[in-house]
Order: structure tokens, then C-alpha cells, then sequence
């Protein structure tokens, strides 16, 4: 019953933590079975991998960084960087007024491969 | 801040996970209650986490509300009985406490006898079962080739022990291993106590000598408590 063509990397995201607290909170309450936590939680996959496709036209920001590399890794086909001394500058397509520029210590990247994600 | 896109795309991905997840909870015969109690605490966690605002956020009256209730609250009655179920419910869990100290030990206790016991007794029976096999086959042909195998059993027994007593050994040799795992922990938690954390895909990543270029998309990102999605990301970096 899960969505093998969607990935679960996002459930790391804030918005993936928190619904997997709320879901935990209701098993908790014996509310709802785990059972269906977990079907939740694979139309979240499915639901965010889609929505974060160009197509659905609600994620246009631009991001640029640049940084010392400190650590790569690639397994599994996904890659993890760690930078440090990052710059990062993040362009809003949608206000194209507003632009971000934060140097942050240390960056961790997970990345998967794009072309695996949901297509055919 | 130019978060905005996050909050926006929050916003629909929970409205389309719970209306998607309608008919998995009529499946499992669930009420719409629950349903809305999952966004309603799904939207609470998200306003805490202040990663972004919220279009929920724009209803400080529920707050107020809230903050005025203790007002309200200054009857002296009820307060001496939260005071005291709070106080009951310290002690419970005080009581509890105790009944976990005075049980840790006797747990450890009875695990130390038991272990000991585990393994002063699986040796000797390990080599009696050995024996007895060996003596339905060898003890009539010839007893002092048996009992030599006998010694040689024990020896190897004894190897088994040295064996344990090399491995015990080696764990000093090991530790180095086991630093490089604490370091690897540390620089973990170094992260996660940074909270700086990027999720997306790749569609190429490049490196020329020392020089690494990646091509990222639709991402979400954490920096410095707040949230940040894009669809395309490039980076640079030297290693």
C-alpha cells in the first residue's frame, strides 16, 4: 500500500516532523491505529513530492550557496554534503523585491536522485 | 524574511493530506473528528515551530482568551484541587520513581546472577553435549584417543575463552574505531544542534579537482530556525 515511486525525504522537513508528532499523539490517545499513521504518512510522500513539482506553481524560489565543502558522501544513490562557512542567498521568484542572504557555520545537504522521484 | 512560499506550500500540503487522507479514515472507521483533531494539532505544532507564519497565526483572539481564563480562575476552590492533583500526580510520579529505583536494581542484580549463571553453566553444557556425542561414537574404540579428544574439546574451549579474552583485547585496539564512531556521532549531533539542514533531489553533481558543483531542486531547507523552500538550487563549494 506504499508509494514506492515517492520518496520519504522530506519527512525530515518541518512539516513531515510535525505530522509525525501528531500522528504519534493520536496513537498515543488510542485515537487511530498505527496502521493508518503510516498510510498518512505515505500520502504526505506523495502529496509533497507533487507539490513541490515546478508544474504546481507554488514553489518558484531561486537558491544559490557557496561554501567550503567539509564532508561528502554518496550511498544509496543519495548524496550528503556537509559545508561549511555557507552562503546562502535565496531569490523569491513570486516577490522578486525580496531576496535572503544568510551565512550560516555549517550546512548538511541530503539529497536524492530527481529522476527517480514519482516518474514513470 | 522570504519565507513565504514555505508557509503557502505548508498550508495546501496540509489541506490536501487531510482532505486525501478522508477516505483512509472512513477505511479504518474513524470519525471526521479525529481527522480534524490531527490538523488542528498538525497546525499547533507547525505555529510552534515558528519555521513560518501562518495563515492560523492571524487569530491572536484564542490567545487571549486564554491568557484571560486565569482571571477568571481566582475562585480559591480551584485551585487548591488542581494543586492538589498536581501534587498527587508528582508524588504518583515520585512513587513511581522509587518503585523503579528500588526495581532497577533487583533487576540488575537478578541479570548479573543470571548472566553469571548463563555462563558458568552454557560452557559446561556446550562441552557435556559435545562429549556425549562424541561418545557414542569414539568411546568404545578407543578411550585414550576419546579422552584425547576430550582435552582437545576442552582445548578448543579454552581457545574460545582466549579467543574472548584476544577479542577483549582487541577492543582496546578497536577503541580506535569506536573514537572514530563517537567523533562521527558528535559531528552528528554537532548538526543536529545546528539545525542548518537541506532536503531536496539532485539533478547533476560535478566535481573538477577540488571544486564541486551541484545542481539541486525542489527543496526544503532549515536555516536558522526558519523554513525555505525552492524549486532550483545551485551550489558551489571547494573542499
Amino acid at each position: 500500500m506504499s508509494n514506492p515511486g515517492y520518496y520519504e525525504l522530506y519527512r525530515g522537513s518541518t512539516v513531515g516532523t510535525t505530522l509525525f508528532e501528531s500522528l504519534d499523539q493520536l496513537i498515543t490517545d488510542e485515537k487511530i491505529q498505527p496502521q493508518l499513521a503510516v498510510t498518512i504518512l505515505s500520502n504526505f510522500d506523495r502529496i509533497i513530492s507533487d507539490m513541490m513539482k515546478p508544474e504546481n506553481n507554488l514553489v518558484k524560489s531561486k537558491l544559490t550557496f557557496k561554501g567550503d565543502l567539509s564532508t561528502y558522501r554518496f550511498c544509496d544513490d543519495v548524496w550528503t554534503f556537509i559545508i561549511k562557512n555557507v552562503n546562502v542567498k535565496l531569490n523569491d521568484v513570486s516577490n522578486s523585491d525580496l531576496s535572503d542572504e544568510v551565512v550560516v557555520d555549517k550546512l548538511k545537504i541530503v539529497a536524492c536522485n530527481s529522476r527517480k522521484a514519482g516518474e514513470p | 524574511m522570504s519565507n513565504t512560499e514555505s508557509s503557502r506550500l505548508y498550508e495546501t500540503i496540509i489541506d490536501e493530506v487531510i482532505n486525501d487522507s478522508r477516505q483512509d479514515f472512513e477505511n479504518s472507521g474513524i470519525e471526521e473528528s479525529t481527522l480534524q483533531e490531527l490538523k488542528r494539532i498538525w497546525c499547533e505544532k507547525l505555529t510552534q515551530s515558528q519555521v513560518a507564519k501562518f495563515s492560523w497565526d492571524n487569530q491572536p483572539t484564542f490567545q487571549q482568551n486564554i491568557s484571560h481564563q486565569p482571571f477568571d480562575n481566582d475562585i480559591k476552590l480551584e485551585h487548591p484541587d488542581l494543586l492538589s492533583y498536581n501534587t498527587g500526580s508528582v508524588n504518583n510520579v515520585i512513587g513511581d520513581n522509587n518503585d523503579l529505583d528500588i526495581q532497577i536494581p533487583n533487576m540488575t542484580s537478578f541479570k548479573q546472577e543470571y548472566d553469571d549463571d548463563d555462563n558458568g553453566l552454557m560452557l559446561p553444557t556446550v562441552t557435556q553435549t559435545d562429549g556425549s556425542n562424541f561418545e557414542i561414537t569414539l568411546d568404545n574404540d578407543n578411550a585414550k584417543e576419546f579422552i584425547n579428544n576430550l582435552k582437545k574439546l576442552k582445548g578448543v574451549d579454552g581457545v574460545s575463552d582466549d579467543d574472548n579474552d584476544l577479542f577483549n583485547d582487541s577492543d582496546d585496539i578497536n577503541s580506535e574505531l569506536d573514537d572514530d564512531l563517537e567523533s562521527g556521532k558528535s559531528d552528528d549531533e554537532e548538526n543536529d544542534q545546528d539545525g542548518h539542514i537541506m532536503l531536496c533531489l539532485y539533478d547533476k553533481v560535478q566535481r573538477i579537482k577540488n571544486k564541486w558543483k551541484c545542481n539541486l531542486k525542489e527543496g526544503v531547507a532549515n536555516i536558522n530556525g526558519k523554513d525555505y523552500v525552492f524549486q532550483k538550487a545551485t551550489g558551489e563549494s571547494e573542499w
